[in-house]
């Protein structure tokens, strides 16, 4: 049986050629910044939101679509409801390096 | 160490090809994710939390500077100038691009590498003792078994899709370096009174939800007899394995649900009708390997040990803790920790790689191992190189002294990086090793295990650690389980759960009052931590770190 659909909600997918995380943004193409990604409000822009990701999985230029549910107040910022999605948005706990750089063990 | 003949060049040369073929067809739509996710798993590129993740083998853990020097190569060009040792004695890339996989592939396969193995339901990628081949301990050197083992499992046909992943690892010395009876099926190597090899085999270890111990299987099997037993071991299990269920499909489940005895039996009346013919080339390709590792060690003369009389207390300090016997006097077996006081376990900058390869280059006959717990291990060092080394160490961040002791810790990627993961379990490493280092800098409290999970897979090994924790989520809130008592030696345990989980920020006292409790109720301070719980059982632990709190 399918989830509930979350009410507040926006659509993420890993870019197929990069593997970047990516959010559905209201001008119609995929953002990598979810303060610019398009939020559903209420179940129907929700469906509406996961048959975009189907259509653009299967158009192959993103993988793994789905909802992540944001906190239900209106912020303006979205912020994830779930501690998986929340750390997913923060990447490492860890400042990551940029290619090459010295090493990340040196205090 | 071992090195490919022109067949095995030429399988991941194709390999490599056959991968970029795949990703182009995906790329331009060909293939869908459902027909590419499959394609793309054989060749060790998961879906991460963040990103790709490209999961290179490296059998049985052993290296070369070539190889190293390659991999910091990867890291610097395709990644993001790192790249993290895991408890397969793998190493793992965070950030490829799908577009990059295949050059990487083509760089790996021009060092005698691929990432094959790593990942679905088949035989993965053999661990073994990171000592192989120098232990002073050591009774038979698991690495040609190891390598024989490899070739038998190589897309073997009918074991690629077995009713669940399947780990094997082996160790020809007295003390059980690689997590053996962890394992699915474990192989202690020994000799028997004509000094020919013979192979203890295990049974049904594992970690993950439901840790066992592996059970005693067979003892001594002869060399002529192992791949024959190890093929009717594995039928019996692809045939009875419960692939309706994920997490009662690993071997462990199967031997108790049918019970070990009939187990065996079903193992032997299979091995009683197979064709063994197949497997007689086994011996004569065993020595073959076994000639080629013999003839790539360096001439090691005996020599003196190192006077330390005059030495630094810092270079005292590190060959006290990291320099193991080598069975050729006046030569090292040298383990660097990764593991630096408030580092990520495992992880290693594509600068140190090539700066370790240099220092393999001059210290270790261009060899190195991984160990499973993410260390690194230079097998062929002169003690009198050993201030050397030490001094090149420091200059790339990687000389703590600390291995074995509790802050030369285990820890997964977690929910850093992990899209399994229910917690975090890097900054809890980090916060430990940073309260650890201080501790040890002056209660001696010996060698001690603390190993961590991000979830309950174990990837982390908590179960089998003196001391273990393993992340959880709360109501999405990452929470903290204590396990105590366990071991991954040849006396392997599985720890208890020490009670109700903690936060996060609570983890390090709590930490803390385990340990009080241990150094309070050691009878000496050569009882190690395993010993003094199985002797004073978990109450007063328990009462230390709840009621005490
Ligand atoms: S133990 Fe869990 S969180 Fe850690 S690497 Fe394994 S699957 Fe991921």
């Amino acid at each position: 049986m399918a989830n509930a659909l979350p009410t507040r909600a926006v659509l993420t997918a890993n870019d197929v050629r990069s593997g970047d995380i990516v959010f559905w943004s209201a001008d119609g193409s995929w953002t990598t910044d979810i303060n610019n990604a398009l939020i559903s409000q209420g179940t129907e822009t929700a469906e509406t939101l996961l048959s975009r990701g189907q259509a653009e999985e299967a158009a192959n230029r993103v993988v793994g679509t789905y909802l992540v549910a944001l906190r239900p107040e209106d912020s303006a910022e979205p912020v994830p409801l779930k501690l998986r999605e929340i750390r997913r948005l923060a990447g490492p706990s860890v400042p990551v390096p940029a290619a090459g750089t010295e090493t990340r063990h040196a205090a | 160490m071992y090195a490919y003949d022109t067949h095995d060049q030429a399988f991941v040369e194709d390999r490599a090809r056959e991968f970029r073929d795949q990703v182009e067809r995906r790329l331009t739509g060909q293939l869908s994710e459902e027909e590419f996710r499959p394609l793309r798993l054989q060749n060790g590129l998961y879906l991460q939390l963040h990103a790709y993740m490209l999961r290179i083998a490296i059998p049985y853990g052993e290296l070369n500077s070539t190889q190293l020097r390659k991999l910091g190569y990867i890291a610097d060009t395709y990644d993001k100038g790192y790249g993290h040792f895991t408890t397969r004695q793998n190493i793992q890339f965070n950030w490829p691009k799908l577009v990059d996989t295949p050059d990487i592939l083509d760089h790996l396969a021009s060092v005698q590498m691929h990432a094959i193995q790593t990942s679905g339901n088949c035989i993965r990628n053999v661990t073994s003792d990171p000592f192989a081949g120098v232990a002073a301990d050591e009774f038979v050197d698991p690495r040609p078994v190891s390598e024989l083992l490899r070739q038998w499992s190589m897309l073997h046909p009918e074991f690629a899709f077995l009713p669940r992943k399947f780990k094997f690892a082996v160790t020809g010395a007295a003390e059980d370096r690689a997590a053996m009876k962890f394992h699915d099926i474990g192989i202690w190597a020994k000799t028997d009174d004509s000094g020919h090899p013979v192979f203890d085999l295990y049974v049904g270890g594992g970690q993950g939800r439901t840790p066992r111990v592996a059970k005693p299987f067979e003892p001594a099997v002869a060399l002529p007899d192992l791949l024959p037993l190890l093929d009717a071991m594995l039928r019996v299990y692809n045939l009875h394995g419960r692939r309706d269920n994920k997490y009662k499909a690993r071997i462990k489940i199967l031997v108790e649900e049918l019970g070990l005895e009939n187990y065996r039996d079903e193992v032997r009346a299979e091995l009683a009708g197979m064709d063994t013919a197949p497997f007689q080339s086994a011996v004569d390709e065993y020595e073959r390997i076994h000639a080629q590792f013999e003839a790539a060690q360096p001439v090691m003369e005996p020599g003196e040990s190192l006077d330390l009389s005059t030495a630094s207390a810092s270079l005292q300090a590190w060959v006290g803790q990291n320099v193991a016997a080598h069975r050729v006097p006046g030569w090292a077996v040298v383990q660097i920790s990764v593991k630096p006081k408030g580092g990520i376990p495992g992880d290693v900058t594509g600068t140190q790689m090539l700066a370790l390869a240099d220092l393999a280059d001059a210290f270790s006959a261009g060899e190195l191992r991984i160990t499973h717990r993410q260390n690194v291990v230079f097998p062929y060092v002169r003690a009198g190189d050993l201030p050397g080394l030490f001094k090149g160490l420091q200059d790339i961040g990687l000389a703590e002294d600390n291995i074995g002791e509790a802050s030369d810790i285990i820890a997964c990627p977690g929910l850093d990086y992990c899209g399994l993961a229910t917690a975090r379990s890097i900054p809890v490493a980090q916060e430990l090793s940073t309260m650890l280092r201080a501790r040890e800098a002056t209660d001696a409290l010996g060698p001690i295990s603390l190993n961590i999970s991000g979830c309950i897979n174990a990837c982390g090994h908590h179960h089998a650690a003196n001391i273990g924790i393993l992340g959880l989520n709360k109501a999405e809130k990452e929470n903290y389980q204590i396990t105590l008592g366990g071991r991954s030696d040849e006396n392997a345990t599985v720890g208890e759960v020490l009670g109700p989980g903690f936060d996060r920020d609570q983890v390090p006292a709590a930490i803390g009052r385990v340990l009080d409790t241990y150094l309070s109720l050691r009878s000496g301070a050569d009882e190690r931590f395993p010993d003094t719980y199985a002797r004073v059982g978990k109450a007063p632990f328990k009462e230390a770190v709840y009621v005490g709190a």
